[in-house]
Parts: structure tokens; C-alpha cells; sequence
């Protein structure tokens, strides 16, 4: 039985893969940028079931009640703060240890601060002659296309 | 031709069934030319003293007082709020005679109950002052906190949540000026004769706008089991 047309053309030996970097193989010195939420603080659970305790053993006429929610404000107040003042590092982009977490900004600024080494830029391989490539020779195949041949 | 598109704008303006209302709240330009003309001075205090030479106002005309602006002696802000809310269709004026009618109505009978106080003690204990009654009583309308709308899974929960001053005192005039409205419906009684009656009884912590406080405390209470999705709410 004579092999087929399609056998023959196929070469003999197995497939060599070979590796091309197209992009350097660095990270990038961007991480995409967030809404940074504050984690920390509390919901003030403790005192608003303190509140709804008084208001419960008073029916509910608050005249009694003005401790526990002053408490309940202070605690509210006090957490409003501290998500402010989160908020406004992370816009800031500011760096210090108060809290655990980078933010996105956070890391954005320490990124531009130490950046990696040169990582490159679009379009990365395309078309780009390194210096052992002459002018003369078709590296791009570009032979028989219409405008610039080189 | 003129008088035709005149008369097609004020169909325009008046057409109920336009999709989009003319808002007339904020004045989108202005008579004043930026110009020509100049802030007037509204504050007692920099109105006796005088001007700097250089200052523009010196050559430049004046626009007229608000109305809200004029130094009166009992300028309240307490009360202007509540005037404002009060507000329908843009008459202040009346809005404003039907307050102060009330807090005069106020001040009579508290004078009445002066009056009538044998002891010097007993005296002392009433406050004249229908600016304070009033202040206080709003004071006393203002709910500890409000509940807010959180949609899950289809279901619309009332998560209670903590409120500002500023809004609580708003929802407070708001609940005691509805109450008052509801009362002077159909001319069952007057706007004035409700509103001070109302403000005199939650003065002392008692009537309709507190008891409508008490039972929205109930609900925010029956909400409580929800209070935590206040973070994903806000």
C-alpha cells in the first residue's frame, strides 16, 4: 500500500517546540487599581443591642436611653473616623505602618518608587531588528508585501 | 408668531403630562449681573462697621435681602428649617405666618400658665420662650436612628442604622409637620392651631409625633436581627 500524498510531505522527525520570550517575562509595575475598603473597625453590634435592650424595658420611650446611645454614637463616630482617615491614605497612596495590608495605591507607589528592570513595552517583539540582523535579509517576510520591503 | 410660541411655552411649562418636570428649585441663572453687582451684607455685626476703601461694594450696586436674610431679632434656625419644610408651592410667606403663628399662640399659653402659677418656683419652671419650646420639642421628635433599604435575594430588608443630628432633626420636623397636615385636613382645624398644640404636648413628651417616634423605635427594634448588614447597606 503506497503512503498517501499528505504522509509523505509530513517530516519524519517529531516536532521541535521552541521557546520565543515575546514579552519579557517580567511582572508588570501596575496592579490594577481597586476601591480600598477598610476591614477593620466594628459594626458597633454590642451597643446598638444595648440600645434596643433600653428601648425594649422602656417601651420604648428613649428619654431613658440617652446613655446608650450616646455610646452607640461615640462608636459609630470613632469607626466613621478611622475609615475616613483609611480612605484618605489609601488616595494618597501614602506608606506607613498602620495598616497590614498594602492597598492598590499603596502598591502602586512603592512599584514606581523601586521598579523592576527594564520590562519592555507594546509592541514588544514585532518587527524589532536586533543588532546582528542585517537590512538586507527578509526577517519579516515582508519581501512581497505592498509598501516598505525591509 | 411671537404670541403662538409664547403660548406653546407656557403649555410647555404647564403640561402635566411632560416627562421631565421644570425644576424650579435652583435658580439656573440669575438677574444680577455678576458684574455690576454685589453680596449684600446680612450679618449685624460687619454691617456697623465700615467698609475697607477698597473694598468693591463701595462702587458696586447691592442686590436685595433674601427675605430669609432679614436682621430680625428672633432670626432661629430651628425654626427657619421648619419654616422651609412647611414650604408648598413656593409660598414662604405663608409658610412662615402659619409658624409663627403657632409659636405665638405658644407663648400666649405658656404666659397663661405663668400666670396662673401661685409660686415663685413654679414660675421659674415654665419656659416662656416659644423659640426654646419649639426647639426643644423638635429635640424631643428626633428618632435614635433610622432604618435603610437593603435588597438581597429579592427580599427588601429594614436594616436599622445610626443617623446624623442633622438628619434626625430633619425626619423629627418632617413627622410633626405631616401629623399637623393630617390633623388640618379638610379644615378639620387650622395648620397653626395643630402644629402648636402639637409642639406644646411634645414639649412634654407626649402626643401624636412622639408616638409616632415610639412606634417607628418598635420597628427599627423588630429590625434588629438585620443590623448587621448595616456595613453592606451604607
Amino acid at each position: 500500500m503506497h503512503p498517501s500524498p499528505a504522509a509523505l510531505s509530513r517530516a519524519v522527525f517529531p516536532k521541535k517546540m521552541y521557546f520565543r520570550e515575546t514579552q519579557p517575562m517580567t511582572l508588570r509595575n501596575k496592579v490594577s487599581e481597586q476601591a480600598d475598603r477598610y476591614s477593620g473597625g466594628s459594626a458597633c453590634t454590642q451597643e446598638h443591642q444595648l440600645l434596643f435592650a433600653c428601648l425594649r424595658k422602656w417601651e420604648f420611650d428613649d428619654t431613658h436611653c440617652y446613655k446608650e446611645h450616646a455610646a452607640f454614637m461615640a462608636c459609630v463616630e470613632a469607626g466613621e473616623k478611622l475609615r475616613r482617615e483609611f480612605k484618605e491614605h489609601a488616595e494618597k497612596g501614602e506608606l506607613g505602618d498602620s495598616t497590614k495590608k498594602l492597598t492598590s495605591s499603596q502598591l502602586n507607589k512603592l512599584m514606581s518608587m523601586y521598579p523592576q528592570a527594564d520590562g519592555g513595552h507594546f509592541p514588544f517583539r514585532f518587527m524589532k531588528r536586533l543588532p546582528h540582523m542585517s537590512y538586507a535579509d527578509d526577517h519579516f517576510h515582508r519581501k512581497d508585501k505592498v509598501g516598505k520591503n525591509s | 408668531m411671537r404670541l403662538r410660541s409664547l403660548v406653546t411655552l407656557g403649555r410647555m411649562i404647564a403640561a402635566p403630562s411632560s416627562a421631565r418636570a421644570l425644576s424650579v428649585s435652583q435658580p439656573l441663572r440669575t438677574v444680577y449681573d455678576p458684574k455690576a453687582f454685589e453680596e449684600p451684607i446680612t450679618d449685624k455685626k460687619l454691617l456697623i462697621q465700615p467698609l475697607e476703601e477698597s473694598d468693591p461694594r463701595n462702587f458696586l450696586l447691592i442686590k436685595a435681602m433674601q427675605s430669609d436674610d432679614t436682621p430680625v431679632f428672633y432670626r432661629d434656625r430651628v425654626v427657619d428649617k421648619f419654616v422651609n419644610l412647611c414650604l408648598q408651592r413656593g409660598y414662604k410667606e405663608i409658610a412662615r405666618t402659619m409658624v409663627y403663628e403657632a409659636l405665638e399662640t405658644i407663648k400666649r399659653h405658656q404666659y397663661k400658665a405663668w400666670r396662673k402659677a401661685p409660686t415663685a418656683a413654679e414660675k421659674s419652671a415654665i419656659e416662656l420662650n416659644p423659640f426654646v419650646v419649639f426647639s426643644q420639642s423638635i429635640k424631643n421628635c428626633q428618632p435614635m436612628m433610622k432604618l435603610i433599604k437593603l435588597t438581597r435575594g429579592g427580599i427588601v430588608y429594614q436594616v436599622p442604622a445610626p443617623v446624623a443630628p442633622s438628619q434626625a432633626e430633619f425626619m423629627a420636623m418632617k413627622s410633626l409637620r405631616d401629623i399637623c397636615r393630617e390633623k388640618a385636613h379638610k379644615g378639620r382645624t387650622s395648620f397653626e392651631t395643630a402644629l402648636a398644640g402639637e409642639i406644646l404636648s411634645a414639649y412634654k413628651n407626649e402626643g401624636a409625633t412622639i408616638q409616632a417616634k415610639q412606634e417607628f423605635h418598635k420597628q427599627c427594634e423588630a429590625n434588629r436581627a438585620f443590623a448587621h448588614y448595616r456595613t453592606m447597606a451604607s
